[in-house]
Parts: C-alpha cells; structure tokens; sequence
C-alpha cells in the first residue's frame, strides 16, 4: 500500500467537506477519484499533500504518517501532484520550468550551488538531459523555449505534468489533467499517463472526462465529502447510485 | 536556461567602465567633497542592489536602511567603546544586521504583499525608534567620535618605504579610505551577483512567480526568503559599518524609512528586471541628489566667477523639488520604458530595426512601381 488515509476529514467552519474517507492505494496502479463538482477532490490533494491539514484523520505515505507534513516536505517524500487551474511559472519558459522542478534530485547543496563546484556542474547536466527527456515524454519538445504563459492551454496542462514528473515522484496526483484539451491531446495524455505507470510510477487522478475510465485499475466516487462507491470501472458504469448521483441517471 | 547564460556583452562593458571610472576617480577628483559624493554612491548602490536581492522572491522589504544602521551603528558602537579594529567592527556590524534580519525575518517569511510590506515598514521604523531611545547611540543627537578609518588605514603603512610609497602615489588617508570603500562595495556585488545568477536566485524567482508550485517541486519557501534576507542584510550592514568608519558620525535620520524608500525608488527607475538596473539607477539619482551640494562645495573654492556662484546657490533652492522630479521621472519610466533606464538600449535597437525593415519594405514597393 502506497497511500492510506483514515477517517479524513476536514471541515471549513461548519461545512463538512471530507467525512471520514478511507483510501487506500496500491503500488503502482492507477486510482480514478471522480466524484461531482464540489465533492471534495481538491480538497483531499491538497489534504495528502500538505496544503491544507485535516479537522480529524491520519495519511500515511509508504507506512509513514505524514499528516501535517510541509507541502515542500511531501514533495520531498516523492509525491507529485498537479493543480486543477493548473498555475505555472509564466514567466519561464518551458525548459525552464521543468529545470526548476529538479529542484529536489539530483540534489545539489547550497554551497554547490553557490560556489559551482564540480558536483553542481554535472547534477546540471544531468538536469538537462532529464528535462529533455520529459519534454520528449510529454511532447512539448518543440515548444521548449516559449515562455509558459504564452503557451495554448492543453500544453500548458502537460506542462503541469512534466513539472510534476520532473520532482520524481513515486506517487503522482493529477488534479483534471484533460481539462479543457482537445481529443487528440486527450489520447496523447491518457497514453503518457499510462507509460508513466508503466515507468512504476503509482498514479492518483481526479478527473471528469469519463475517457479516462479505461486507464483506471479502480475507481472511488465520493459525493458532498462522503464515498459513496468504489470498484473496478465496469462496476462504476452499472452502479445505480453512481449514476444517479453522478451522471444524472444517464448511464455511460 | 537563464543561471548558465553568458552575460550580456553590453552590461559587461558597462560594469567594467563603471568599475574603472571608480578606480581612477580619485586622480581627476582629488576634492573631499567629490569623493564623499562617490562613496554616498556606494551606500546607494549597495542598498538598493541587496534590497533588489531580498525582493527577487517577490517581497520588497521597507526595513531596508534601518539594516544598513544597524551594521553602521554595531559597527561605530564597537570601534568607540570597545576600542575595536576596523577590520573587525565593520564584519561584526554585517554580521549584526543579519542575525537581526535572519530573526525579524523568520515569522515575515510567510508574510506575502501587503502584509510584508507593513510588516517591515514597521520594523524598520521601531528599530530606528529603538537606536533613538538608546544612551550608547547618542540617541536622537546621534553617535559621534567613530574611529576613523583613514587613521586605521595609513597605519597599516608604517615606516617609511611604505609612506614614501603612499606620497609618491599620491594617496592620503582619504583616498585609501576611498578604495577601501570601493573593495567593499565590489566585494558585496561579487556575492549578490554571485547569489542572484546562481541556481539560489532562480529558485527566488520561481517562488516569486508562484509560491504553492513551488512549494509541490519541493522548494522550502522560508529557507529560500531567509536566504535572500540574509545576504541581503549582510551586504546593507557591511556596507553601513563601513559608512560608519568614514563620516565617523551617525545620526539615526540617515536611515529612516524615507531612505528605503530612495533604495526602491532607485531601483524602479533604473530597472527592477536585472542586476544592473539598481545600480545603473543608484548611480545616476544619487549623484543628481549630490549636486547641490557639490555645487555648494565648489562654489567655496577661490576665483569662483559671481555666476557660478548664483547658479549653485538657484540649484540648492530649488532642490526641494527632487522628490517632485523623481516622482515625474518614475512615471516617465512605467509610460516610456517599463523596464527601467537600463531598457533604452534595447528598446533603441528595436525601434532602429523596426524603422530599417519599414524602409526595406517602401524599396520593395517602389521597384514594383519603377516596373510598372
Ligand atoms: N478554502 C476553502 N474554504 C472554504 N470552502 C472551501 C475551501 N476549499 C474548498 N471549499 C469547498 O469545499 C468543497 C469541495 O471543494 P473541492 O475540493 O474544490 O471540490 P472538487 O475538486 O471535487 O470540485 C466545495 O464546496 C468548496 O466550496
Ligand atoms: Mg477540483
């Protein structure tokens, strides 16, 4: 078990918007955590990974609690996340960006850094021949010197992913990464996404686009904060509540 | 990627025609008057190009000059009272302005925007309140009898060889007290260039452009900013302690906010987007505000002309009005040349290539015609 969550909560002021979530993901599968706008999906991200701290409840990493942790010290742990509005560093471009997100390995001192010492100096070769290779990954070679903001938004979102990958995570959290895309870019992501597990990478992802459905191993539905169903993704599409709640009766 | 790229071939020449004209100011200006100009330069240049450092994460600290008081005033406090060398008070002062800021700095460094900017504002402010208050500053009257750095520094001559040598050369303990200040001030730009063009200062810029994904790639926001703000302070107090050697009198005006705000003022008229922008800004300002009195100094010299005189004397009454002018200047700058002065020439070659394709095209479009 790679993430485990019990009892998660988390309350702002008298809303309720995680009851007692019991998660668990396994090495190197790919979980679907769907659920309606405003179920909470966000809200538990940015619980695992730090940004918010939960009312009540425990999350363990690999064993580890690590409620409560730091955001930078659970990226450090090896979770990677992307955000729903997906913000960038607009005013770098492309490589550079992916360049920053070797922040964390390979890990070069302050006083490397400082004093450009041997060590830095091949950890930034490496760094270089890392960003290049998840430029190519995710197929943003071409556009590699554009500053972020001025790309098109379904770069932009693979941008956020590459950034993501690039901390080396082992656990990735995807927060609608085919948000706004076109089809074409929705097949690409879904087949960069499955060469990433495939890489042994374990993979978490919110998403509303029910293409993504075949990419998962197995889905968990919450709703207002609360589960209401998990399963493989042949049993989501003929679960009636499911339906009900989340696709408005109309079954997929 | 930016930390590895060369520096520009025309800010290279620009720092070595700068570092020049300060190396061999003292044989044209051989004036006090002149120097204590240049080396008021120097403070600025320094505060306003570590002030720009602590702002690269995208905060701008108000308490600045009061960090540069705090090293001058460590710094004078030591020599008088203790007795203590230069060599020693002036490392001591830095180091005192920044465990001061390291400390004011922890509970800020996750202060964003306005917050920040109050935050300092009224730190700076109590720790100019505070130097005011207290009997071993001389309070609000100021500290006065610093060991000068002059005396400390010809006597590292001694004997004759080595004074005969100074004579020859021409440098009295006002010049040597000129270059030490100069050392000082590349010394501090060596470490701030340093600090900014490596991986460090790109990691501030990153933070500065968004704190939470930066926060998700594993950056420790607080060691960062504490970073900046140490070496920052560092460099506003080395260079206050060793202001504090030279005037040997301080008084806790010269680092009230209104000279924070100088420093930021500097640094947006010169160009916030580079290393020497502030310095570009630093140097220029400053010396327009030293005009007055440098006029006023020359205008005491024997067999100035009756003109002179009223002109130098029309120039220090209307020097009221710098901060009218300056504030008419910093529009001039966002309307005509939002990236600073230091954005004309490229702005120029721009507008020299946008005029050459134009004529490019009216050729063109004539020929058509001749074949017409
Ligand atoms: N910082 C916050 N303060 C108050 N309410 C919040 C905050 N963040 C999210 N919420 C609320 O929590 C609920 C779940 O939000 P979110 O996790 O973003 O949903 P989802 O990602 O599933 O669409 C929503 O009702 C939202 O309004
Ligand atoms: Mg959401």
């Amino acid at each position: 078990m790679l993430l485990e969550t019990k009892n998660l909560t988390k309350r702002f002021g008298g809303l309720t918007v995680m009851n007692n979530i019991n998660l668990t993901l396994n090495k190197g599968e790919i979980l679907g955590l769907i659920g309606p706008n405003g179920a909470g999906k966000s809200t538990f991200f940015n619980l695992v990974t730090g940004v918010l701290s939960p009312t009540s409840g425990k999350i363990y990493y690999d064993g580890k609690d690590i409620t409560r942790l730091k955001p930078h010290r659970v990226a450090a742990l090896g979770i990677g996340r992307t955000f729903q509005l997906n913000p960038l560093f607009g005013e770098f471009t492309v490589f550079e960006n992916v360049v920053a997100a070797h922040h964390l390995h390979p890990h070069s001192s302050v006083i490397d850094v400082y004093f450009n010492t041997k060590k830095y100096r091949e950890n930034e070769k490496k760094v270089v021949e890392s960003t290049e290779h998840i430029l190519e990954l995710l197929g943003l070679s071409h556009v590699k010197d554009e500053l972020a903001k001025n790309l098109p938004h379904g770069y932009q979102k693979l941008l956020g992913v590459a950034r993501a990958v690039a901390t080396q995570p082992r656990l990735l959290l995807l927060d609608e990464p085919l948000g706004g895309m076109n089809p074409e870019e929705i097949i690409f992501s879904i087949e960069v996404i499955s060469k990433l597990q495939d890489s042994g990478m374990t993979v978490l992802i919110v998403e509303h686009n029910m293409q993504i459905l075949d990419l998962c191993d197995r889905v968990f539905v919450i709703s207002f904060g609360e589960k209401i169903f998990e399963g493989t993704p042949a049993e989501v599409r003929n679960d009636e509540t499911v339906i009900e709640t989340y696709f408005g009766g109309v079954a997929v | 990627m930016k930390n590895t790229k060369k520096i520009s071939r025309t800010s290279a020449a620009v720092y070595i025609i700068l570092t020049l004209f300060f190396l061999l100011a003292p044989i044209f200006f051989k004036s006090r008057t002149w120097l204590n100009s240049f080396v008021m330069i120097f403070v600025s240049v320094v505060g306003t190009t570590s002030l720009r450092t602590i702002a690269l994460s995208g905060n701008m600290s108000f308490a600045h000059s009061a960090f540069i008081g705090v090293g001058a005033y460590t710094a004078g406090i030591l020599g008088k009272e203790l007795g203590l060398s230069i060599f020693l008070s002036i490392p001591l002062g830095a180091l005192a302005a920044m465990l001061l800021g390291l400390i004011t700095g922890w509970p800020f460094a996750r202060l964003r925007s306005i917050y920040f900017c109050m935050g300092s504002m009224f730190m700076g402010v109590a720790i100019i309140q505070f130097i005011s208050a207290m009997k071993i500053t001389g309070g609000a009257i100021g500290l006065q009898k610093i060991p000068s750095m002059s005396k400390a520094l010809t006597g590292l001559f001694k004997g004759e060889v080595a004074s005969a040598f100074l004579d020859k050369l021409g440098l009295g303990g006002v010049q040597l007290s000129y270059y030490f200040f100069l050392l000082i001030t590349l010394l501090c730009m060596v470490i701030l260039y340093r600090f900014e063009h490596s991986r460090i200062g790109w990691t501030l810029r990153a933070l500065s452009q968004s704190p939470e994904v930066a926060a998700s790639i594993g950056i420790n926001e607080r060691f960062y900013r504490q970073m900046s703000v140490g070496i920052g302070t560092f460099c506003a107090g080395i260079i206050g302690a060793t202001y504090a050697h030279y005037s040997t009198t301080l008084s806790p005006n010269g680092y009230s906010m209104g000279n924070t705000l100088w420093l930021i003022m500097y640094m947006m008229i010169g160009g916030q987007g580079n290393f020497i922008g502030p310095i570009i800004g630093a140097i220029l300002l400053e010396l327009i505000n030293q005009i007055p009195s440098l006029l006023t100094a020359m205008s005491g010299r024997p067999g100035v002309s009756v003109e002179f005189i009223a002109f130098s004397r029309f120039v220090g009454r209307y020097s009221a009005y710098t901060p009218f002018l300056t504030a008419v200047a910093l529009l001039i700058v966002a309307y005509i040349f939002p990236g600073g002065l230091v954005s004309i020439p490229s702005l120029i070659r721009e507008s020299s290539k946008r005029r050459k394709e134009r004529k490019a095209v009216v050729l063109a479009e004539g020929g058509e015609d001749d074949a017409a």
